[in-house]
């Protein structure tokens, strides 16, 4: 059976109730210093643990709530460290072109590069790059068989002009070919696109060096400028190794090119007039050229000083010959005769034989005297520093 | 009512009180479950309605130090909700669900109307939304979770048990 609700409790619970009523209404009125109070001694004493958990609980939340951001910001920064190498890279390769426009001063033009696939061309040597797109042209002051080239080096040279793009032949064409030497000028050679395997892609070789030449591993060459196109100095390649060939008067060596194609980001044309003014100093520095050619220069005029000091001193010698020869009878004139005489004497008589007639004197001339052949071998000629001797 | 009894009753009695702090502050919602109301609707149809309105008091002023500007509001709304709970759980108080179901959504809902009519926090318009709006959803939460609760615990809080 239901009890009635209003049997429920006792008048002690309804009494406890009130209290308790007017207790909280007690509570709403009281000032707040008053309330504080009371309310952080609830919170030091029974509520401990709870605000623990509550605050943990907040902590929770808003670590699942920063779960979704905090992942995208790891996920931007993982691309972005993948990305700082190749900006790095970009930067380097934009502070070398700074660089080299900064040596280079005047006569040239900045491009960026484009590669078109060489099937696009028709190229046969598919897979390789072999050339390349520039954003200047014609409008710009581009000439056919402009030299190209990189921070680094020889890139190629400008094969067709349009009016705001052009076409560059890389050194990978199959019909690169260029004049090249090394620093000191001491070899010569002709670099073309080594048509190897996979491994050996886009390497150079550099054959026609005469044979008595070496080269060492590690030996820069740089464009020698004999072939019109490429000014000299630029360099072009790094020595490998040598290559055996079947020529056995040259020899071929393995270069390995300073500016790899899909490194390539942008280049520098130079024009007609800047090519023909030489880059001296850009990729080389000019102290060293300048050593180099002072160097080479003195040694040619030590060279002459030498040479013309022999001949002088040979001269004196055959000089003191002629003399001591004429001295002691024995020099025979082969001066053409008068032409009264020329049916009669023609034969050289020896000096000095009974009945022979004495020769007019000449002026003794090295050119037109023939000496006796000497008993023993001409001496050497006397040092540069040695006085020539006086003349009987 | 056997000792063993009382003691699983206090432990899940503190265990929804602890829940209250652990598990409704990971949502946040605007309507959220209130287990301090379902512990006290538990508590309260298992003794006396003085001693519900006790322990309706110390619920309302463990919530008022976390608030101490409505200090005393949930404690009034709580002393009344507990007392009412106990007073007229023969009404309630049987072994119906749905029954039991709209026990906690009266009993969540009157808190709310006694807390934010007495607190004075909310404006006019804002009061009847929250109200009509906002109170019913957290209390049918709040039933709903009583009743998952009630189910799950009757074993432990079975009159029929030792």
């Amino acid at each position: 059976m239901r009890r009635t609700a209003v049997s429920q409790g006792s008048s002690a619970d309804v009494v406890v109730a009130v209290a308790l009523v007017l207790l909280a209404l007690l509570a709403l009125v009281l000032p707040a210093a008053v309330r504080e109070t009371v309310a952080a001694g609830v919170r030091r004493t029974a509520g401990v643990p709870l605000i623990e958990l509550q605050e943990r609980a907040e902590n929770t939340r808003a670590a699942l709530l920063t779960q979704d951001s905090t992942s995208r910001v790891v996920d931007s920064l993982a691309l972005e460290t993948m990305d700082i190498a190749a900006l790095r890279e970009e930067n380097q390769h934009l502070r070398d072109l700074l660089g080299l426009s900064a040596r280079l001063r005047w006569g040239f033009l900045v491009s960026s590069a484009d590669f078109i696939p060489a099937n696009a061309l028709g190229d046969r040597s598919l897979g390789r790059e072999v050339t390349l797109t520039l954003n200047v042209g014609s409008r710009s002051g581009v000439a056919p068989y402009s030299p190209v080239m990189a921070p680094q080096g020889v890139v190629g040279r400008v094969r067709s002009v349009d009016p705001t793009s052009s076409l560059v032949e890389l050194y990978s064409h199959e019909n690169f070919r260029l004049s090249a030497m090394t620093a000191d000028q001491r070899v010569l050679g002709i670099v073309r696109p080594h048509l190897g395997d996979a491994k050996d892609e886009y390497m150079l070789e550099m054959g026609g060096v005469q044979f008595r030449d070496t080269l060492a591993v590690g030996t820069v060459i740089y464009t020698s400028g004999l072939g019109g196109t490429y000014p000299a100095y630029v360099p072009v390649g790094v020595v490998v190794r040598e290559l055996g060939t079947a020529e056995m008067w040259a020899r071929t060596y393995l270069l390995k090119p300073m500016v790899r194609p899909g490194d390539i980001r942008t280049v520098v044309v130079l024009r007609p007039e800047r090519a023909a003014a030489g880059v001296e100093g850009v990729w080389i520095s000019a102290p060293d050229s300048a050593a180099r050619a002072a160097a080479q220069k003195g040694d040619s005029m030590a060279a002459d000083s030498a040479a013309a000091s022999a001949a002088r001193a040979a001269a004196a010698l055959r000089q003191r010959l002629l003399d001591s020869l004429r001295a002691a009878g024995a020099l025979v004139q082969t001066a053409p005769a008068p032409p009264e005489d020329r049916g009669g004497a023609a034969a050289p008589q020896a000096a000095g034989a009974p009945g022979a007639r004495r020769p007019e004197p000449q002026p003794a001339t090295p050119e037109s005297v023939i000496p006796r052949p000497p008993a023993s071998p001409v001496p050497a000629a006397p040092p540069p520093s040695a006085a020539p001797p006086q003349a009987r | 009512m056997s000792v063993a009894r009382t003691l699983r009753t206090i432990v899940l009695f503190a265990g929804l009180i602890a829940l209250h702090y652990s598990v409704r502050p990971l949502f946040a919602a605007r309507a959220s479950v209130d287990f301090l109301v379902i512990a006290l609707l538990l508590a309260a149809v298992r003794v006396r309605p003085g001693v519900a309105a006790l322990i309706g008091f110390l619920l309302g002023l463990l919530m008022d130090s976390l608030k101490p500007g409505t200090f005393g509001a949930a404690s009034l709304a709580m002393t009344i909700v507990g007392y009412a709970a106990s007073w007229l759980k023969p009404v309630f108080f049987a072994d119906n669900l749905p029954l039991n179901a709209f026990f906690f959504f009266a009993g969540k809902w009157a808190f709310d109307a006694l807390y934010l009519t007495v607190g004075q926090r909310l404006p006019g318009n804002e009061l009847v939304m929250q109200l009509l709006l906002w109170s019913p959803l957290a209390a049918a939460l709040t039933s709903a979770t009583g009743v998952l609760l009630l189910v799950l615990a009757r074993p432990l809080t079975d009159s029929r048990s030792p």
